[in-house]
């Protein structure tokens, strides 16, 4: 008997893309299921029980953090990564505190990508191997990778610093231009840097 | 949304799509495949393209207004 694989919806309206992580999610052993919008997105959620979820944050029918929301209401086991082309430190920071396993700036970082769902498949090969009944299976969120009210504490100052990162190097370094797209002041950002240890 | 923000988010998902091609194929291919020069080439013109979005995207800072 093969195992089945375990199921990644992703959820984007952009059809490239999407062909694109389909491409490469099967390549680690993902069956993909798509959707090009937030109300399909639950559908297929109810239909294909998925393992993980990965969600643009802007789509036409939804804002993604409002997905977000709803796939972990509805699925606690489905962990959510989030993608974006740009966005706020602060749109960064409410993903991780909903709940989402991590977020990903467009285009999309593939080697991340990879060690995410390699780590979600042995997430789940080792809930399957405890062999619990159905209906009786742990809730992700309750096992180690997060704290008691549901949060990667360790993951968000490093969030943060990759964000913020990766934004300085789109503006060459130039700290108040950074500070302008990531919608702080300049001085915030300093106060950041320090505290991130980048300065 | 702006139309050059638009712009620059449209461009960045279509260059997305350029490299992480070129990244699946340089994964796949042989290592001594003779493809893989030329992949590699687009890969890094992809690149170029993005860094070039990138800098067009950025505020200009007051200092070199």
């Amino acid at each position: 008997v093969t195992e089945p694989q375990p199921v990644l919806l992703v959820v984007d309206d952009d059809l490239g893309i999407v062909r694109l992580i389909d491409r490469f999610a099967r390549t680690l052993g993902f069956e993909v299921v798509t959707a090009a919008c937030g109300q399909e997105a639950m559908a297929k959620l109810e239909s294909d029980k998925a393992a993980v979820a990965l969600v643009d944050l802007r789509m036409p029918d939804a804002d993604g953090l409002e997905v977000l929301r709803r796939i972990r209401a509805a699925d606690p086991n489905c962990q959510v990564i989030l993608m974006t082309g740009d966005g706020s430190i602060d749109t960064a920071i409410e993903a991780i505190k909903l709940g989402a396993m991590d977020y990903l700036g467009k285009p999309l970082e593939f080697e991340r990508l990879k060690q995410l769902l390699s780590g979600a498949r042995d997430h789940m090969e080792t809930l399957a191997s405890l062999d619990l009944p159905s209906g009786n299976q742990p809730d992700i969120s309750d096992l180690p990778l997060r704290d008691a009210r549901g949060v990667h504490t360790h993951l968000l100052s490093d969030v943060e610093r990759d964000h913020i990162t990766r934004v300085l190097r789109g503006t060459a370094g130039n700290k108040k231009a950074a500070a302008q797209l990531l919608g702080v002041s300049r001085r915030a950002l300093y106060r950041k840097l320090d505290r991130l240890g980048l300065r | 949304m702006s139309d050059s923000r638009v712009f620059v988010h449209d461009m960045k998902n279509v260059l997305g799509i350029v490299i992480g091609y070129s990244n699946l194929l340089l994964d796949e291919l042989p290592a001594d495949d003779p493809h893989r020069a030329d992949v590699d080439e687009i890969r890094k013109a992809g690149d170029a393209a993005l860094e070039l979005v990138d800098r067009w995207a950025a505020p200009v800072p007051e200092e070199l207004k």
